[in-house]
């Protein structure tokens, strides 16, 4: 991958992938192929889930305090590109051969259902993020700590970044 | 993984540190200020990762890989620009180290390349003035 940030999936594609494979694996329904995931695709579907949910925080605070985009926007792309990267090692959801068969989205949790608060003070919402950020950057170092060898560069690289985003996000 | 292949990425971290040791040396030289402090701040925690890795792999029954008498610097440093441009390629390439252990490592091992992998990249950061989405992975650098 040249360009993960133009080339990865938006953040709701994600979630209705995700949501789908959900529900396709709650109901058993046979118009999906659910792919059987192996441990590192399981890792990553769930490093990939907690990005985006920090991505959302960052989509939050900046539409919130439209003063930080500056600052925020470029550390919010690199949580994109982050998804993109771990997505691309997952199974697509297969349709079946059946016409019919174009599998619908719509039974998955929309993501606007859990936009993040944010504090009213731009400060205090960006040290907000700071802490998420330092959260995620040791869930991540866990999760590199964890898998395979090529899982666990990534993961650990993903990782680093979010430490140096932990040190220069500041009010 | 063999003791063979742990030892190995051992001595390709520890000559990542002397190369990043070597090229500190330089670039110190030519900054003042809090650039200067900053590059001694950093050539210590060098040196003091050099040192751990060492003990390591003597622990290991193996014998260390030495310093060279000088390393080929990633970039020029003729000026305290410079110097901030090759302190800023040094990390980049001792991040990029660290990574390949990362994945070649495993269990505590592991654990310590991840923590020189996120040292490197925030070093970096600093002197670069900003962040890259994927640290230490050149193969995805834009």
């Amino acid at each position: 991958m040249t360009d993960a940030r133009g080339a990865g999936p938006s953040r709701r594609s994600v979630l209705a992938g995700t949501g789908l494979l959900l529900v396709a694996a709650c109901t058993g329904s046979p118009k999906v192929v659910v792919p059987r995931l192996t441990a590192d695709q399981r890792l990553a579907r769930r490093a990939a889930n907690q990005i985006t949910v920090l991505a959302a925080a960052y989509a939050a605070t900046i539409a919130a305090h439209p003063t930080t985009r500056t600052a925020l926007g470029p550390l919010a792309a690199e949580h994109e590109a982050h998804v993109a990267a771990l997505v691309a090692l997952l199974p697509a959801p297969t349709a079946s051969d059946s016409p019919s068969g174009s599998a619908s989205p719509s039974g998955s949790t929309s993501p606007s259902a859990s936009a993040p608060p944010v504090a009213s003070s731009p400060a205090e919402a960006v040290a907000a993020l700071a802490a998420a950020e330092r959260t995620a950057a040791g869930r991540r170092r866990g999760q590199a700590a964890r898998a395979g060898a090529e899982l666990a560069r990534l993961l650990a690289s993903i990782a680093a970044c979010e430490a140096v985003h932990a040190v220069l996000v500041k009010p | 993984m063999s003791t063979g292949t742990t030892t190995r990425a051992l001595q390709s971290v520890l000559a990542g540190e002397h190369a990043t040791i070597y090229g500190y040396g330089v670039a110190g030289a030519r900054l003042t200020g809090a650039d200067r402090r900053r590059a001694l701040a950093a050539y210590d925690s060098h040196r003091r990762k050099r040192d751990e890795l060492v003990a390591l792999i003597v622990a290991r029954g193996d014998q260390p890989v030495a310093a060279a008498s000088s390393y080929t610097l990633p970039s020029a440093a003729t000026s305290a620009d410079d110097a901030v441009v090759l302190t800023t390629l040094l990390e980049e390439r001792l991040a990029a180290v660290w990574a390949d252990g990362v994945g070649t490592l495993s269990g505590s091992l592991r654990t310590l390349a991840i923590g020189g992998l996120r040292d490197a990249a925030v070093r970096a950061a600093v002197w670069r003035g900003g962040s890259v989405p994927f640290p230490g992975l050149p193969e995805r650098a834009r």
